[in-house]
């Protein structure tokens, strides 16, 4: 867990400069709502009373990143009561649970909230750059209203950098990318999730853009813009979510990225990623049984 | 030679250099205990209590013939047979010997070359009295795995099958595990010995492929080199990767076969495999024509700056090789016998150590892991790096609320307790144990359904 929370960083540090000191406020007041309430759900419980191992502070900071920094303060409390409860410890508690905590937190608050989290201000960076001007809501939302011409301008530039309007963590790719390769490079995540479903993302979008160009977006695109990148690294690996084998990696992967396309393109949701992955999280326990070849297999002689 | 794939698995890491620490020509330990049951069954004992034996008298035996015997390493009384932990912390009924001459420490060199115009089937019989024990745990024992085809039958219901000729014969010079190099220091200042040694496995056992698997990186003397050209053995260079030292990856590495688990035969696929200490104490049985009474050992101490080897007498307890070695052990926190993955902690010194124990590991406060227990993240991690290709997060569940069925449904039996499910997951749990302890359930409702 220490070392997601510390893959998180980069994406903190970009929320911070671009969106400033309100937007570590919603992460600070998410982490503490998370740690508080399960450090009181231990009480209740009658387990003793302790850090464990830091998932409360990873869904804490993952709740916060998805979240715009304009939202009221009870927004974040609210939201992370319900990830820790319903969410992770109602169920055993970290890796136990089926649906990842922190989507079971914005769903809720998604779907009673809609329009006080839909409220998404333009980027003013700290220093060097100026405020990314090609967009006004943030990349998906503008791609549903507007269609393909209101981003075809859209600098990737702009993505990569995370001038971008947005929420606090999924803007800047580069962050994501250090922290992505930071998790990769001490192999506690595995390539497998990660790189189906940005390929799969990439692709479905390649082949419709082809189709189509003049109804849909590149694939670069749907990989840049929006929360692929930081569904990919973040939410969608989460432990007890995904399935621990290689082809129920590989198919899981690949059914997140499909599913994230389709809401997309044909949903009502703008944003598939988080719903596509609380649907693919549901089929894990069946995509776990594609089972490693156990060695010293004797077929069965009738 | 088919080329398998790396194995799954962590870095064998053979930096550990162990510095020779023989005990005393004339050790005279004051007991010496010898177990005599093992997964074969028990033995006959041979002698009464009470009774005075001799260096080199047979003990006890297996009236199957299956077995390896045992033997008294010294003159001296036996005191008596009683139940005795053993290293893998079973009860087991065990001879109690007091010592009163000294132990066998060293072979005095007999006529080298006798053995080339003995028939096979005589060495093989030799090397079944010898009473030879070895580490890794193989299905039969070493005459079993050596005899050619043609041997009169056996009259054991569900003996060993020995009418496939051995294909392919690997001495295994691998460390077992990360940490404990007697193997690989086994092959340096010996090197007429070690070829001579593989000689006589490829006599006995009549094979056309005599492979010597080595590490990829370790060095090998010129002279150890052209020994083994001349006999016609082949080396071959095996990944550092743990566990590529146990017999079914090993096996399947080098010749690419895979051996039917859980029964695990390799003979059944036509190869043997033999490890170097093992394949020099046949050597040394057969050329001084006496039983193999001492085993190599690894000391692994907390505080010491190195790793010490040393030949010990079988049945010599913990608590007595440590005094006769001169180290203090008061402060130790836990002792561990079998090597740091796969071995077995202890609940006290006055445990005998047996051939089948090559590394002794006495470990201070700090050095002790502490499991937890937790309830598994599935995080998956145990799935990455299980070699025999099981699930063991399911398999640790499974076992640890009691549902044994599912988990040898689940290939429980294939797991070859190498460790590395437990020294990769972040929840601290008791992989290890709770896969032992499955399989010891399912073997108790096994037996309990048998009786009945």
């Amino acid at each position: 867990m220490r070392d997601f929370i510390l893959a998180l960083l980069p994406a903190v540090f970009a929320g911070w400069f671009y969106f400033g000191w309100r937007a570590l406020l919603v992460l600070i007041i998410s982490i503490a709502a998370a740690m508080a309430t399960e450090l009181l759900w231990d009480k209740l419980v009658g387990r003793p009373v302790g850090l464990r191992n830091g998932s409360a502070i990873f869904t804490g900071l993952v709740l916060g990143l998805l979240l715009s920094n304009q939202v009221p303060w009870w927004i974040p409390v609210v939201g992370a009561l319900v990830a820790i409860v319903a969410g992770k410890e109602l169920f055993g508690g970290l890796g136990n649970h089926p649906f990842n905590s922190s989507l079971v937190g914005w769903a809720f608050l998604a779907i009673s909230y809609k329009d006080i989290l839909e409220n998404y201000p333009t980027p003013e960076p700290k220093f060097l750059l100026e405020a990314g001007e090609f967009l006004v809501d943030p990349a998906i939302y503008a791609l549903k209203d507007g269609g393909v011409d209101a981003i075809i301008d859209v600098p990737w530039k702009d993505f990569v950098l995370g001038n971008v309007p947005g929420e606090i963590g999924t803007i800047c790719v580069i962050a994501i990318l250090l922290g992505g390769a930071y998790l990769l490079y001490r192999r506690v995540l595995t390539w497998h999730i990660p790189i189906s479903f940005i390929a799969t993302v990439w692709v479905f979008g390649y082949v419709t853009s082809i189709v189509d160009p003049d109804t849909y977006a590149s694939g670069t695109f749907h990989v840049l813009g929006g929360w692929t990148l930081f569904a990919a690294f973040f939410l969608a690996p989460e432990f007890g979510t995904a399935p621990v084998t290689f082809g129920g990696k590989i198919a899981y992967g690949i059914g997140c990225g499909l599913l994230t396309m389709i809401i997309r393109i044909w949903g009502t949701y703008n944003e598939g990623v988080p719903f596509a992955i609380l649907l693919m999280n549901s089929v894990t326990p069946l995509l776990d049984k594609i089972r490693p070849r156990v060695v010293g297999r004797v077929k069965e002689i009738a | 030679m088919r080329n398998g794939k790396k194995p799954k698995g962590i870095p064998l890491d053979s930096s550990i250099i162990t510095v020779p620490k023989p005990l005393g020509s004339d050790v005279k330990p004051k007991k010496l205990v010898l177990p005599l049951h093992n997964r074969w069954g028990m033995l006959k004992l041979l002698v009464r209590p009470g009774k005075d034996v001799s260096r080199g008298q047979l003990l006890a035996e297996d009236e199957r013939g299956v077995a390896p015997p045992v033997y008294s390493p010294c003159d001296g009384k036996v005191l008596g047979v009683r139940a005795w932990s053993n290293f893998a912390g079973e009860e087991v009924p065990a001879i109690i010997l007091q010592c009163s001459g000294s132990t066998v420490q060293e072979h005095a060199q007999k006529d080298t070359g006798a053995w080339k115009k003995t028939d096979p089937h005589t060495l093989v019989k030799k090397v079944q009295k010898a009473g030879i024990r070895e580490t890794d745990a193989y299905v039969w024992p070493l005459a079993w795995r050596l005899a050619q085809p043609g041997l009169p039958p056996t009259e054991i219901p569900n003996g060993p099958d020995i009418s496939r000729p051995i294909e392919y014969l690997i001495v295994n010079a691998l460390d077992r595990q990360p940490g404990v190099t007697i193997r690989e220091s086994a092959l340096s200042g010996r090197e007429t010995e070690i070829a001579e040694a593989i000689s006589l496995l490829e006599h006995i056992s009549g094979t056309r492929n005599t492979i010597l698997a080595v590490r990829k990186g370790q060095p090998i003397s010129d002279s150890l080199e052209r020994e083994l050209r001349q006999r016609g053995i082949k080396v071959r260079m095996c990944p550092p990767v743990y566990p590529i030292a146990l017999e079914p990856i090993l096996v399947q590495y080098i010749t690419g076969r895979e051996i039917a688990l859980p029964h695990g035969d390799a003979r059944a696929v036509g190869v043997t495999v033999v490890d170097i200490l093992t394949a020099l104490r046949v050597y040394r049985s057969i050329r001084d024509n006496s039983p193999a009474f001492s085993s190599p050992l690894q000391l692994t101490i907390h505080g010491s700056e190195n790793d010490y080897q040393t030949w010990i007498p079988e049945g010599i307890l913990v608590s007595e090789l440590l005094e006769q070695l001169q180290f203090n052990y008061s402060n130790a926190a836990k002792l561990i016998l079998g090597g740091p993955l796969l071995g077995f902690a202890q609940h006290t010194f006055d445990v005998p150590i047996t051939a089948e124990v090559d590394n002794i590991i006495i470990q201070a406060k700090p050095d002790v892991f502490i499991y937890e227990n937790n309830s598994c993240i599935n995080c998956g991690y145990c799935v990455k790096v299980c070699p025999m290709g099981l699930m063991p997060n399911e398999l640790s569940r499974l076992c640890e609320y009691e549902n044994f069925e599912a988990a040898e449904r689940q290939f429980l039996f294939h797991c070859i307790e190498c460790g590395l499910c437990a020294y990769i997951c972040p929840a601290r749990r008791p992989m290890v144990q709770l896969m032992r302890f499955g399989k010891r359930e399912i073997g108790k409702l096994r037996e309990a359904s048998q009786e009945q």
